[in-house]
């Protein structure tokens, strides 16, 4: 061979290997990169109120959500990887829930995110979802969080404070009145309810004569009683807890005899809400007692609330935390599977077709979604759930009603359309 | 009108009552000992969530009344004898201040751990009504809470000035190296009245009780105002925080009548920031 063909051989023999050796390790790296996606777990995050005034909501939603994930992690995972569950507390403070989230995706890489009950910390987070592609499925029930405030990241496995208005109004046009007066927290919430019912009302023939807004944990309602105009002839009250127990019995030593509708019952005894117990009406987004389902919701509902430990009137095993709403963090992590499942998802860059996989989704009643089935709302990501009317009556809550998805959609149209981002 | 203004007036009034109590324990801890009393609101906390469980097993709010102070008393011993004594004298105010807070914390937090975090209520211990007018009524209970915390402040007051241990008192509080050199047992002293302060803020807890909700961190909702109450009525003074206490509520109550009770709050506060402006010291200086 000539010297010149000699090295040009060697220079061929250079480049193949080298583009042998780029071969190799893309390929490599590929299937690296697949075993990864089949075997590291999921991991969940969740930023729920584990202390402060909603802390039995969050122990609730945090309860269910946990019972859900160590089911599905015995049954095989997630589209066969395992689940990892990752906790912090908000402390009913939404400043503290957005400073947890985004450790929750920064640090501990979660890549889905389940936020509990408070709309202040849920409101927070949905500029962060976006920012940190990361999808949330939150609790919280403030209208704004699938309308004008939402982007396609939220999802919310329960219904809003404006479902609940617009079973509310059947009942409260028929049975308790025309004239209402809307009390409630001054935060998110507070506001939603208040204002849903005051839209709801006024397409129906109902006024609201009046509302205030006072701080979460006021101590003394008095002040804010003293207000009420004599023609009113029901209160709506957005308030949690311990403030529907203050509201109710300081309403009843004032001498206030109206009917209060209150945004949640959650967790409240019938004998603490004190002498004008009967009073107590709640629209809220499942049955406390199991008895209060329909027939063919029972079984499912059964089925959940032995894994999570709910006994048939609601209670779980310490007595301290009720069952008609905390069913959203189990249910949450329902649809999180199905999503992951439905669009063949791997990772945050699949969070698109995860999207897409739910847009619209229809389920069926089963141990997953024992409330009932269910669609979740394309255009605004909003479970569409049933209503229940709950009321305190000599001795128990008890159901009511049921006021079913189907009936408040009319009522109820998306405001948005997140498909547009 | 007029009976929106007699009700909140008398609404106020007896709130007025009941944060004068619960400052004034404040104060006193403060005036004697300079320790400004973080966990002053967990113990009043306390007090109500004793008076639940002594109210659940005996039957009756009035067994709360004798045996809350006595839990209080004890637990007030116990944190006095594992954490204060030994930063009292001659430490500076910032270690009394970090180690209350600490306090806060921890009280806060085992009563979660106890009594769980769902609010609970107590039937009220004298379910009666006061006629007012029209179909207005008030609350019967409130009233004799006013009227005990009246009662208990004005023991407190014959306590100090008739009594030799309420002499002790006063007179460590102005100079506790002549009073120990003339025989008084100062450090005895200083428990008998962060005891005596401790347990001032749990009474009002059993007051507050039937008329609220309980939960493990209501001393929030009235240490902020306690703490305001002190500090315009003057740091250790006890006629000053009695009349802090009423000015604050009083003020509260009439502007709730023409404005938000939020925006009421605020303006009450604004009141109380122009009383500091005028006299920085507090209104009747220590």
């Amino acid at each position: 061979m000539k010297t010149e063909e000699v090295k040009d051989s060697a220079i061929l023999n250079k480049i193949a290997v080298v583009f042998l050796a780029a071969v190799v390790g893309v390929l490599f790296m590929w299937g690296a990169g697949c075993a990864a996606s089949s075997k590291d777990p999921i991991v969940i995050g969740g930023v729920y109120d584990i202390t402060g005034a909603l802390s039995t909501h969050g122990r609730g939603g945090l309860m269910t959500a946990k019972a859900a994930i160590e089911r599905i992690d015995k049954a095989g995972g997630i589209a066969g990887r395992p689940v990892k569950f990752i906790v912090e507390d908000s402390a009913t403070d939404p400043a503290t829930g957005l400073r947890k989230l985004r450790k929750l995706i920064l640090k501990d890489k979660c890549e889905f995110v389940l936020i509990g009950v408070n709309s202040g910390v849920a409101v927070g987070a949905i500029p962060l979802a976006k920012e940190m592609n990361t999808i949330i499925f939150t609790e919280a029930t403030a209208r704004d969080i699938t309308a004008k405030k939402g982007n396609r990241y939220v999802f919310r496995a329960i219904g809003d404070a404006q479902m609940a208005a617009i079973a509310m109004a059947r009942f409260a046009g028929k049975e308790l009145g025309k004239n209402a007066y809307g009390m409630g927290a001054d935060y998110e919430w507070g506001h939603s309810v208040v204002g849903m019912a005051e839209d709801v009302f006024g397409k129906i023939g109902l006024k609201m004569v009046g509302k205030a807004f006072s701080p979460v944990g006021t101590l003394d309602f008095v002040p804010y009683l003293s207000k009420v105009p004599k023609q009113t002839d029901f209160i709506v009250a957005g308030y949690f807890t311990s403030d529907v127990l203050k509201l109710v019995n300081q309403a009843w030593e004032l001498g206030l005899r109206k009917p209060i509708f209150v945004g949640s019952i959650h967790s409240i005894r019938y004998k603490d809400l004190g002498p004008g117990a009967d009073l107590v009406w709640c629209g809220t987004y499942g049955s406390r007692s199991l008895s209060g389902y329909p027939q063919d919701v029972r079984a499912a509902q059964k089925a959940y609330r032995d894994v999570v430990g709910l006994n048939d009137e609601g209670w779980d095993r310490t007595g301290e935390l009720s069952a008609e709403y905390i069913w959203a963090g189990w249910e949450g992590v329902s649809w999180i599977k199905k999503g992951v499942e439905d669009s063949g998802w791997k990772s945050r860059d699949d969070n698109l077709k995860f999207m897409k996989a739910l847009e619209g989704a229809a389920v069926k009643t089963s141990i997953d979604f024992p409330t009932g089935g269910k669609t979740m709302r394309a255009e605004d990501h909003q479970a569409m759930t049933d209503i229940y009317v709950l009321k305190a009556e000599k001795g128990h809550i008890v159901t009511k009603a049921r006021v079913a998805a189907a009936d408040i959609l009319p009522s109820y149209p998306a405001l948005v359309d997140f498909r547009k981002e | 009108m007029a009976d929106v203004i007699a009700l909140s007036l008398l609404n106020a009034a007896v709130w007025a009552c009941v944060i004068a109590m619960v400052s004034l324990g404040l104060t006193l801890i403060y005036g004697q000992l300079s320790i400004i009393n973080i966990a002053h609101g967990a113990m009043y906390a306390i007090g109500a969530v004793s008076t639940f469980y002594v109210t659940t097993l005996l039957g009756s709010w009035a067994y709360s009344l004798v045996a809350v102070p006595l839990i209080m008393a004890i637990i007030a011993i116990v944190i006095y004898l594992t954490t204060l004594r030994f930063r009292i004298i001659g430490y500076p105010m910032a270690t009394t201040l970090i180690i209350s807070y600490g306090l806060m914390f921890i009280l806060e937090q085992a009563l979660l751990l106890i009594f769980g975090g769902a609010p609970r209520n107590i039937p009220n211990p004298l379910p009666f009504q006061v006629p007012l007018f029209g179909k207005t009524t008030y609350s019967g209970y409130r009233i004799f809470a006013a009227v005990f915390s009246l009662a208990a402040i004005g023991t407190l007051v014959a306590f100090l000035k008739k009594t030799k241990l309420g002499l002790w008192i006063r007179a460590t509080s102005q100079d506790h190296d002549t009073a120990s050199a003339m025989g008084i047992s100062v450090p005895s002293v200083y428990m008998f009245t962060f005891v005596l302060g401790s347990v001032l803020a749990a009474v009002g807890g059993v007051l507050v009780a039937p008329m609220t909700s309980i939960t493990p961190n209501m001393g929030h909702d009235i240490l902020i105002d306690a703490f305001i109450v002190v500090i315009v009525g003057g740091f250790g003074s006890i006629p000053g925080t009695i009349l802090a206490a009423l000015i604050l509520s009083l003020s509260n109550g009439l502007l709730s009548v023409y404005f938000d009770p939020v925006l009421a709050k605020g303006m009450s506060l604004g009141v109380m920031v122009g009383i500091l402006y005028w006299r920085p010291e507090g209104i009747l200086r220590y």
